[in-house]
């Protein structure tokens, strides 16, 4: 049987029909005369399979007894036969169309808006600045002026070099490019001096405007004038400075054990509203860890519908005492006073010593460094 | 009666150079060994692997051969798959 026919047979249905025939030429000769079309007959031990049209199969059974064959079994398969079964079930159809008008209606409206590369407090902005230009979850997407949209957001976020909105379907997505700032202007006009930041030892001074007040080999204490404005000084002092920062933490702390109980909880997503799935669906444990996952419906096209679930993955957990390792901890406070010299340190380390002591169950690690920077602080 | 009238019917469609088989002859058409279509035919008189009788107005046709089924059958065709290895007509 072509592939064709195959497809054909299984859109109008077919019945595959056991019979148990008294004479099995018989059977076939009675068939042919009655009009029946036999397709693939399979002669078994006194039975022969036969397949027949939905049409036909009521013809089959109606020979039953006349033919003096008794029908064994009948498999029914294929759109015939399922066609007739659903056409009673008109809530069935009923529901698709509403399904199919509701995927519709929907993509007419912008459901989730996607804003790549922004930090949590820029998002923060642009969505309320997108939502100050009308373009909200719920809000129309048809006719949406997008170079409206993007002139009305630049002005509202002036640090901003360009943002595009795009979109396509229910989902609309926004890029943008920060604006690199110009550096600060240095005014001429304006008296000023160039005082000491940090407390060290200068090794050069390069004055460029102004008259110098340390040269090479002094010591400066933090405030102290280095360069004498006239008006306006303007210059780079290099000095030797040192740091002592200090970092402790405790080794005594609680750790998370997981009880093994576990819960599942799912939630429907409509837009920004959530409907519990169950009566009674709360969190009865105390400490635990929350996992949540939202998956919306998603059209083939890209275009997401407000319509989703949220499955909320609960693991209890109990705390109790524990030890942190002292190389670990003391490995943090290092970390941590690097990135605290990093900040403080305009220049470079030229020498980085650490000291750790254990006192109470408290673990203090010292920074003791040198470096070599520009102290010059205008004021 | 019917197989006299069926047979005057076939003359006559012979002496016209009409297809015989438009007044009811019997059409064989065999592809390689494989497949055997008979139109107009006149039903099964045995079915079996090694053989298949096929009445055919007044003479029946006996087809030989190895795994012969039945491919499908209407009251105007009946197909025949396996290997074919000898067709006889038998008065």
């Amino acid at each position: 049987m072509r592939f064709a026919e195959k497809i054909w047979r299984c859109i109008r249905g077919f019945a595959r029909v056991t019979v148990a025939p008294g004479d099995r030429e018989g059977f076939f000769n009675l068939c042919a005369e009655e009009g029946l079309l036999l397709t693939e007959p399979r002669a078994g031990d006194g039975t022969v399979t036969v397949t027949l049209s939905p049409e036909e199969l009521g013809e089959l059974l109606a020979l039953e007894e006349k033919g003096g064959f008794s029908v064994l079994s009948v498999e029914k398969r294929g759109g015939g036969f399922i066609l007739p079964f659903l056409k009673r079930r008109w809530g069935l159809f009923l529901g698709a169309a509403a399904a199919v008008l509701l995927a519709v209606l929907s993509s007419f409206f912008i459901w989730q808006i996607e804003i790549v590369g922004a930090d949590a407090a820029l998002s923060a902005r642009i969505m309320g600045a997108l939502s100050d230009c009308g373009v909200t979850v719920g809000s129309w997407a048809v006719g949406l002026s997008v170079p409206e949209v993007q002139n009305e957001l630049l002005l509202r976020l002036p640090d901003l070099a360009w943002i595009t909105v795009n979109v396509k379907g229910s989902r609309a997505w926004v890029l943008f490019r920060e604006k690199t700032l110009p550096p600060e202007i240095l005014s001429l006009s304006e008296p000023s001096d160039i005082r000491a930041r940090q407390a060290g030892v200068i090794t050069e001074t390069i004055v460029l405007r102004g008259v110098p007040e340390v040269s090479a080999g002094d010591t400066v204490a933090a405030g102290d004038l280095l360069i004498a404005g006239s008006p306006a000084a303007q210059g780079a002092v290099f000095a030797r400075t040192w740091y002592e920062i200090s970092a402790s933490m405790p080794l005594d702390c609680r750790a998370k054990v997981y009880t093994g109980r576990e819960n599942t909880l799912w939630r429907l997503i409509f837009s920004e509203k959530r409907a519990d799935l169950f009566f009674y669906s709360g969190n009865t444990y105390g400490s635990c860890d929350k996992i949540r996952e939202i998956r919306l419906v998603t059209l083939p096209d890209g275009a997401v519908l407000p319509l989703g679930l949220e499955k909320l993955s609960l693991r209890e957990y109990e705390t109790v005492p524990a030890q942190i390792p002292r190389d670990a901890a003391e490995g943090l406070l290092r970390a941590e006073l690097l990135e605290q010299l990093d900040a403080r340190c305009r220049g470079s380390v030229a020498k980085a010593e650490f000291y750790s002591s254990l006192n109470e169950g408290l673990l203090t690690v010292t920074l003791k460094a040198e470096c070599l920077e520009d102290i010059a602080l205008r004021q | 009666m019917k197989h006299r009238g069926k047979e005057l019917a076939q003359r006559a469609a012979r002496a016209l150079d009409m297809p015989p088989e438009s007044v009811g002859a019997l059409r064989v058409t065999v592809t390689g060994d494989w497949c055997l279509r008979a139109e107009n035919h006149g039903g099964l008189i045995a079915l079996s692997p090694e053989s298949v009788a096929v009445r055919a107005g007044r003479f029946i046709i006996k087809v030989g051969g190895e795994n012969l089924r039945i491919g499908a059958m209407s009251d105007a065709e009946l197909i025949i798959t396996g290997t074919i290895r000898s067709l006889e007509y038998l008065p």
